[in-house]
């Protein structure tokens, strides 16, 4: 991972989304969304080495591989939601932001619901 | 990682607000708008492809 490929591409297109913003806003939103899907892209393909690092290192501490999938489940969720929420409160649009944002918590805690049940069921036998 | 994807979005924007100027000042009011509205579809195809190839990487890299 090449930090100043990284740097380069966002002051470029900020340059560029600077300059069209005042003949044609809506370009400058795309270019805005076009930057942040070519980094974030960049840094999802560029982090697979620490992914499989993590898996490993949960392998080798004896958890559940399917705690780990949660987390890295959740860690994806995240990531689109962010992308999506912020084009849109670049767009203006911050009331549809914070619903998106709203939904990938739900996404979260959709995914997670196994773990609370398991959770539930630990205190559960603790009590009795 | 293309800049050029991003040039290539930047170029059509540039493009498509001089065109629309020229055709404003010539009075044609309603090719300005043809104009603004072909390239602002073209960019979003572009766009569309290249969320659908982040959306591919998420899913395979966090297994979702």
């Amino acid at each position: 991972m090449n930090i100043f490929t990284v740097v380069g591409l966002a002051v470029t297109a900020a340059i560029l989304a600077v300059l069209l913003r005042q003949y044609k806003p809506e370009y400058a939103m795309l270019t805005g969304l076009a930057a942040g899907i070519m980094i974030l892209v960049y840094v999802v393909v560029a982090s697979k080495p620490v992914i499989s690092e993590a898996s490993a290192l949960l392998g080798k501490a004896n958890i559940k591989s399917s705690y780990g999938m949660i987390l890295l489940k959740s860690l994806g969720i995240c990531f689109v939601a962010q992308l999506a929420s912020d084009a849109c409160r670049d767009a203006g649009e911050s009331a549809i932001a914070s619903k998106i944002e709203l939904a990938g918590k739900f996404a979260v805690i959709i995914i997670a619901l196994p773990l609370f049940e398991q959770v539930a069921e630990l205190a559960i036998k603790l009590l009795s | 990682m293309d800049i050029n994807f991003i040039f290539k979005i930047a170029a059509i924007g540039i493009i498509v607000a001089v065109l629309n100027q020229v055709l404003i000042r010539t009075g044609r009011e309603e090719q300005a708008t043809m104009t603004t509205l072909a390239g602002l579809i073209v960019v979003l195809f572009m766009i569309v492809q290249q969320i659908s190839r982040l959306f591919d990487t998420i899913k395979t890299v966090f297994r979702l």
